[in-house]
């Protein structure tokens, strides 16, 4: 090696660093202890990062609310209520003013001393000490008050163990000492630098308060990594900050004026364990640096654990004997543990966490929950995960504790409050999602008096985050409760911080709730418009701004609102400079726009002189304001373009056109969009006009600003406004700045291609100048600028080819394709797509160079790995494809085929989707076989994503050169072994399917085999994709007569509902839903009916899901298909009983109509008395019977009829009375040989019209009633012997054969057939009457009956069928349950023609007049007409 | 729980599925079920202008009463009261 400095000798391959930084590292190395990472440590904190407004949050105080409602409650006061935190607010007032009287006392004896000192030549020796003693002090008391917004907590009330140890957190615990010193009077003295006590050698000034006795933070001199700084229980044995003993403070006091007051008792065991406790660790400490454990007993293995951890968790990291805890220490350590793992353990570790102390938050309670939450919120070392975290844990612990938390809300308010003006959005969001949680639950009652001495707090931080907080209260409880209180607040005479905070809280409500302020504009605007005239001047701003939010709020309505305050703000604003100003016309520039035309015009005039004064003002604030409100001015309809043109333009260009305007971000964009905003007024030429010269100006921002206006103004408005003077200066101008510029700027490319394009057909004239520096800029020597002028190309090309020129084209086209060979990817990407808008202006047959040797030029680029050159080039070679297939031999396609298939590798969605699509074009010029096979091997690769994309490229191959040509392919493909190649299949048939759409129908049948397959097969992906491909299919052959096949399928997929990975049981939901359009709601309703009451409740979940999504996709379309319900319901309660269903005919079913209704027992046990009495009357003629004849024992059925007898004899009198009525309107419509079947005793022979019926015929088969029939027949006139009268002997009414002989053999043919209560009790009714009705009763007879049948109502159906089993017993086999009317009217009979017709020509059913509907004797009236043939 | 964990893709839709009226949940009562039939019934035979004449000429009323039958007397509660909770 030569040595260092003889450059000639050196070898051309070593390297070497600088000196400077060799020495750096050199540096570096000495301080090996510095730790790399804490400056990024302190970034992440919070604190760290923040701006000192933000940490004032750390000098809130936080007093305790008291509960209101509680106290009430409880009849005595409790402490900490509104009274006591108006006491204190005022108590601090009243401190800051006397604080400042003091300031303004020293000061003025101190200027007194100057003087003296002035006018005094020589001073003695001991004034100058008194001198240099007053100065110390005003030193100091200039510290203190810029210190002076420090404020104490008072969190601590009641002090808990690490809280009150002064070892942790200087301040607070230092509160919690001071508060339990009575007498102590608060003063910001407390706050004193550290420092400041070792330089006052005597302090007969100061009080002992003015001893800082510890400063967490500032002060601390000892070398030491910052980490134990931190550490908790540190900082005591400082000289400056340790306690003064007695005998220090009695050497600096003075003797008098003070007396020594007797700790209170309650001090003393506070003080003395809390400093017995930091002592020690405190020497722990100092020999050797906390180790931080990671794992804590009782909470396990922790993400992180800060030193500052160790103050708050200091009892649960060291073991202890649970059993010697109490049960409120056991709660608090449980807490604690629990607060810890949410605040540093893993992901699964605070999720149970969070869920455990979610759920026991009533039973841990509100104190101790908040005690230690909120001090950890209020540390200075957080980050922004722990605030989350715990302020996720706040909102979950107050959604439980509910109006439990009223005590805390003040401190948690001093918490969150400052989450409202993070920087952080989300913070911003959780923190207003904390706060109107919170008002819900406390009410608003109690957060107006919590928050109310907030309101004219003495330090603005309070009162602004105060003013957010009551913003959020509002939109969570609704604007118009809080409005009577914002009234007054505005109003209030007390202190002008008051109706400053009441107008914030009104601005803050305005941009936080946004036009959802309309309804109650009026109201707010009036509420804040007092301040308009405010005496205070922050006030009277404040009024403004709030007005502007609420008008931008409301905007474009609600002008009538804002009345009252035109007056007061256009007066203002000749009243008012500087900061007002600003406010005022910011009101007046959201004002405007709301306002009619004319009315607007009339105060923009009004304002614009105003306006114009301020063009010149040096106030950036100022300048912004009065650009948008120049902006808003212009814009409104009322203004008109010649006022703009002669009264604004001028002045404004003149003070706002300027290069100092370019160099600051956001004054560029303001001045840009506003003359964007005055050009729509004045027109392009005015405004082009007077910029278009400066695009020459020296100052390349400016220039750019200029560009950016132009370009801005044209795209909007077009160019046809620019004459051609204008033109060429213009013109002239973006190739001057495009030429001159040095940096690369999207800006001067965009004007140029967006001025050009807008002038068109006018460029003609300068193309030839634009197109050689073109040419002559991609032969720059700096890749940059031959790529701009690359993209410029691209950007021109149409523009060309309209003016004409396309020997220019071809001409670029050349030497673009010469610079092909570019080394630079950005550059080449753009050459790459600067060739290919020249092939697509130009097209592919006239393209120059031809199509054919440009493509094997891009056969290589293909490789390329730069996105934006694969990009390019798969686009051009898309085109090229597309377009111009035909130019090039099919070998060099395959070759960019085999390409291609790398580029389905690719980061980029776009370059994959170009791909897929180059192979859909290349398969239409090629035939598919060659593109197909490539694509199918492709399956077989490793990556994914190369597979995915060649199913895809293989559906579009599918789509573009039919589906014939591919499925067979793929379905032989799938045959394949290899699992990779036949998910890869499926997936390329869902696509294909998904792509053809109806053409599927074509194919559905021959792909249901392998869908078979794939949906009966293992693995949960193959079914997965299976019921994608069903999904598809199904949609694309709707309709189309499929449904056969797509059951089949339907019922493959049905199994798989019950899958549980996400992806497959969307699939299947997905499917399912398709079936629905394909197969009908209906269909699928009786798959879904199945499962819905299914005892398991994973069952029912699954299938009620199912039938949601079937009831949304077709509601109306399921209601022919409702189940009947029924059936269902009675299923079940046989099946509880143990016995079958009753087979009804699906008329019956119909017919029962569902009630959740339970039938009286009363009405349901009311046949009892008929039976009690029906035995009473009947017992003793057939005991005597009995008693007559003893073998009648033996024949139960003989017992029964002579039973029957005897109760027909007592009952059937009062039975005919009661349906006298319903009988009235039957019996008379019977006409001819009346049929009566069931005869009984003859009651309906009172009832015929004589003058029609010419015969009775009596059937009862109980002998022992024939005779009482003879009786009564007689008595009206029918005779056995004259054929009027026959009774019918050895049969019943199932027996036709035998009555058809008997009628015939008395020559008689029955007109009418009655049934009188008869069809309940004769056995197989169904088959009898249809027998005798069809044999017996004449063509166009009449059947006329009166039965009780069964009831509709299926809770009075379930006691008929109840007593049916006794009742017949009793009662001759008579059933309550037989719905025989519907019988009737469902009888069939057979035409001549063999076929099966309906029996009635007529039928008429009705019911008995007031029957009940709850009754077990439920009757119906029918009368029937035979058909006549 | 077991539900929401089977179908964590798919909850947002069954969410969304759940606002509307009609639709069901595992834990619907079959009164609620019947009432939401009955009440798609009425609603589909008032949508229907056939379905309403049809029943209109059935019944001889007007196809304004059936209407207003459909709707302002049978809507409420079409399956009578609800069940007593403990019945059930």
């Amino acid at each position: 090696m030569s040595p260092p400095g003889s450059p000639r000798q050196r070898l051309v391959d070593s390297y070497t660093a600088p000196k400077e930084i060799l020495q750096e590292f050199a540096d570096l190395a000495e301080e090996e202890d510095v730790d790399p990472f804490a400056e990024t440590a302190s970034k992440r904190q919070i604190a760290a990062r923040q701006s000192d407004y933000h940490n004032r949050r750390f000098d809130r105080v936080a007093v305790d609310s008291a509960d209101a409602f509680q106290s009430a409650q409880d009849g005595k006061e409790v402490e900490g209520g509104y009274k006591d935190a108006m006491r204190l607010s005022r108590l601090e007032q009243e401190e800051q003013r006397v604080k400042r009287a003091i300031q303004e006392k020293e000061r003025r004896e101190r200027e007194e001393g100057k003087m003296k000192m002035d006018l005094d030549k020589t001073p003695p020796a001991a004034e100058l000490d008194d001198v240099a003693r007053e100065l110390a002090a005003a030193k100091e008391l200039a510290m203190a008050g810029k210190e002076g917004t420090k404020r104490k907590r008072r969190w601590d009330a009641e002090p808990t163990d690490e809280n009150a140890d002064p070892s942790s957190t200087g301040e607070w615990s230092k509160e919690a000492l001071d508060a339990s010193a009575p007498k102590k009077r608060r003063s910001r003295w407390d706050a004193t630098p550290a420092e400041a006590g070792g330089e006052t050698p005597s302090a007969t000034k100061r009080s002992r308060w003015d001893q800082t006795p510890m400063a967490a933070n500032g002060g601390v001199e000892i070398p030491m990594t910052p980490i134990i700084m931190n550490a908790p229980g540190f900082m005591q044995e400082d000289k400056h900050n340790r306690y003064l003993t007695d005998e220090e403070l009695d050497a600096v006091l003075p003797a008098t004026g003070y007396a020594i007051v007797s700790p209170p008792p309650r001090l003393c065991p506070l003080c003395g364990s809390s400093k017995a406790r930091t002592r020690l660790p405190l020497q722990q400490r100092l020999v050797s640096p906390p180790d931080l454990p990671t794992e804590i007993p009782g909470v396990g293995n922790l993400a992180f654990f800060k030193a500052e951890d160790a103050q708050y968790f200091a009892k649960i990291l060291k073991e202890e004997d649970e059993t010697e805890l109490s049960v409120d220490e056991m709660k608090e350590r449980k807490i604690m543990r629990l607060l810890l793992k949410i605040k540093n353990g893993t992901p699964p570790v605070r999720k149970t966490a969070l869920r455990q102390i979610t759920d026991k938050a009533r039973e841990f309670g509100a104190a101790p929950l908040f005690d230690k939450i909120l001090p950890l919120l209020m540390e200075r070392t957080l980050e922004d995960q722990e605030r989350h975290l715990l302020v996720k844990v706040i909102d979950r612990v107050l959604y439980k504790l509910d109006d439990l938390v009223r005590p805390y809300v003040h401190k948690i308010l001093v918490v969150i409050e400052p989450l409202l003006i993070d920087e952080d959005y989300y913070a911003r969001v959780e923190g207003r999602e904390i706060i109107s949680n919170l008002s819900k639950a406390a009410g608003l009652a109690h957060m107006i008096s919590t928050m109310r001495p907030d309101i004219d707090h003495a330090d603005e931080y309070v009162r602004n985050t105060t003013a957010r907080a009551f913003s959020v209260v509002a939109s969570a409880l609704g604007i118009p409760s809080l409005l009577p209180f914002l009234k007054a607040v505005c109003g209030s005479k007390k202190s002008w911080q008051a109706r400053h905070t009441g107008i914030r809280i009104v601005q803050q409500i305005a941009i936080m709730m946004g036009c959802a302020v309309l309804p109650h504009l009026r109201n707010l605007v009036d509420c804040i418009a007092k301040g308009l005239s405010d005496e205070q001047q922050k006030v009277r701003t404040m009024t403004a701004l709030g007005l502007a939010a609420l008008a931008e709020a409301a905007a474009p309505y609600g002008i009538e609102s804002f009345d009252n305050v035109l007056k007061p703000l256009w007066t203002g604003i000749r009243l008012h400079r500087g900061k007002g100003l600003a406010a005022f016309l910011k009101a007046i520039g959201f004002i405007i726009p709301l306002m009619d035309p004319e009315y607007a015009s009339y105060y923009t005039k009004e304002v614009t002189v105003i306006l114009i004064r301020e063009f010149q003002t040096s106030d950036e604030e100022m300048k912004k304001i009065v650009l948008k409100v120049v902006k808003q001015c212009a814009a409104t309809e009322g203004v008109t373009p010649s006022y703009i043109k002669h009264d604004i333009l001028p002045d404004f260009f003149k003070a706002f056109w300027v290069r100092r305007m370019a160099l600051d971000r956001r004054n560029y964009r303001q001045v840009v969009e506003t003359t964007v905003e005055l050009a729509e007024k004045a027109g392009v030429a005015e405004i082009v006009g007077r910029v278009v010269n400066e695009l020459k100006d020296e100052a390349e921002p400016y220039r750019k600003m200029v560009m950016e206006t132009i370009t801005k103004v044209v795209e909007k408005l077009g160019a046809s406004d620019i004459d051609e003077r204008l033109e060429v200066r213009l013109v002239d101008g973006i190739i001057y700045s495009f030429q001159e510029q040095t940096t690369e700027d999207q800006v001067m490319l965009d004007g140029f291609g967006t001025i050009v394009n807008a002038l068109g057909i006018r460029t003609k004239p300068y193309l030839t100048q634009i197109v050689s520096t073109i040419l002559w800029r991609l032969n720059n020597k700096s890749a940059k600028v031959r790529q701009q002028a690359a993209d410029l190309t691209t950007r021109l090309a149409i523009v060309i080819k309209q003016c004409g020129e396309d020997q220019l084209l071809s001409k670029l086209g050349l030497v673009l394709f010469e610079q092909l060979g570019e080394e630079y990817p950005d550059t080449l990407g753009s050459i790459i797509a600067a060739l290919g808008a020249v092939a697509n202006t130009v097209g592919m047959t006239s393209m120059n160079p031809p199509v054919k040797d440009l493509l094997p030029r891009m056969t290589p680029i293909l490789r390329n790995r730069h996105e934006k050159v694969q990009e390019a080039s798969i686009n051009l070679i898309g085109r090229i494809a597309d377009r111009g297939a035909e130019f090039v031999p099919a070998r060099e396609w395959m070759r960019i085929c085999f390409e291609l298939l790398d580029l389905l590798k690719a980061h980029k969605k776009g370059i994959r989707r170009a791909a897929v699509n180059s192979f859909g074009y290349i398969a239409k010029s090629l035939g598919p076989q060659d593109v197909l096979s490539v694509l199918l091997t492709n399956l077989r690769v490793q990556e994914r994503q190369s597979r995915v994309c060649s199913t895809v490229a293989i559906a579009i191959v599918a789509e573009t050169c039919g589906p014939f040509t591919c499925i067979p392919a793929i379905l032989n493909e799938y045959r394949t072994a290899e699992l990779n190649v036949r998910t890869g299949c499926l997936k390329a048939l869902s696509f294909v399917f998904e792509y053809v759409g109806p053409q599927s129908a074509y194919y559905c049948d021959s792909v249901v085999t392998m869908l078979e397959d794939a949906l009966t097969d293992r693995d949960l992906v193959h079914r997965q994709t299976a019921s994608t491909i069903v999904k598809h299919l199904a949609l694309g052959v709707a309709g189309l007569g499929c449904e056969d096949s797509m059951l089949h399928l339907m019922n493959l997929v049905w199994p798989n509902c019950f899958e549980t990975s996400p992806h497959v049981i969307g699939a299947v939901m997905d499917a399912i839903e398709a079936m629905r359009v394909t197969l009908g709601p209906g269909i699928l309703l009786s798959y879904v009916l199945q499962g819905l009451f299914h005892p398991a409740r994973k069952v029912r979940e699954v299938y009620w899901r199912i039938y949601n999504a079937l009831y949304l996709g077709a509601a109306d379309a399921l209601v022919p298909f409702y189940p009947d319900l029924d059936t269902l319901c009675r299923r079940r309660l046989w099946a509880q009983r143990g016995r079958l269903p009753p087979l009804f005919k699906p008329s019956v079913q119909l017919y029962l109509v569902p009630t959740w209704r339970k039938m009286k027992l009363s009405a349901a046990f009311g046949l009892i008395s008929d039976l009690r009495a029906a035995i009473r009357v009947a017992t003793l003629p057939t005991l005597k019977a009995v008693f007559k004849e003893p073998s009648l024992v033996l024949r139960p059925a003989s017992l029964s009829r002579i039973f029957m007898a005897a109760v027909w004899g007592a009952f059937a009198a009062p039975t005919d009375e009661g349906a006298r009525p319903a009988k009235l309107k039957l019996i008379p419509h019977a006409t001819g040989a009346v049929l009566d079947i069931g005869a009984g005793l003859g009651h309906s022979i009172g009832y015929f019209d004589r003058t029609a019926v010419t015969a009775y015929i009596a059937l009862e088969p109980n002998t022992l009633m024939h005779d009482a029939i003879r009786a009564r027949a007689t008595a009206a006139g029918f005779r056995e012997e004259d054929g009027t009268l026959l009774i019918l002997r050895g049969c019943g009414a199932e027996d036709p054969t035998t009555i058809r002989a008997q009628l015939d053999g008395a020559g008689l043919q029955v007109d009418t057939m009655l049934s009188i209560m008869t069809l309940c009790s004769i056995p197989d009714p169904q088959q009898t009457l249809t027998r005798l009705v069809r044999e017996v009763l004449a063509p166009g007879g009449r059947l006329l009956f009166y039965e009780h049948v069964l009831s509709p109502r299926a809770d009075v159906a379930w006691w008929q069928r109840f007593w049916t089993p006794l009742w017949r017993l009793a009662f001759d086999g008579c059933c309550l349950d037989r719905p025989t009317h519907l019988w009737i009217a469902a009888m069939e009979d057979e035409d001549p023609g063999g076929e099966r017709i309906n029996m009635w020509e007529q039928c008429e059913v009705w019911g008995k007049d007031g029957e009940p509907e709850e009754h077990l004797f439920w009757h119906r009236v029918g009368k029937f007409v035979k058909h006549s043939g | 729980m077991s539900s929401e964990l089977r179908y964590t893709a798919n909850t947002q839709l069954e969410h969304l599925h759940a606002r509307y009226t009609g639709t069901g949940h595992a834990d619907l009562s079959k009164y609620d079920w019947v009432t939401h039939q009955h009440r798609d019934t009425l609603a589909s035979i008032v949508g229907h202008p056939t379905l309403t004449s049809f029943l209109a000429i059935a019944d001889g009323e007007s196809k304004g009463r059936i209407k207003f039958e459909m709707t302002e007397q049978k809507m409420l509660q079409p399956c009578g009261p609800p069940p007593r909770k403990d019945e059930d």
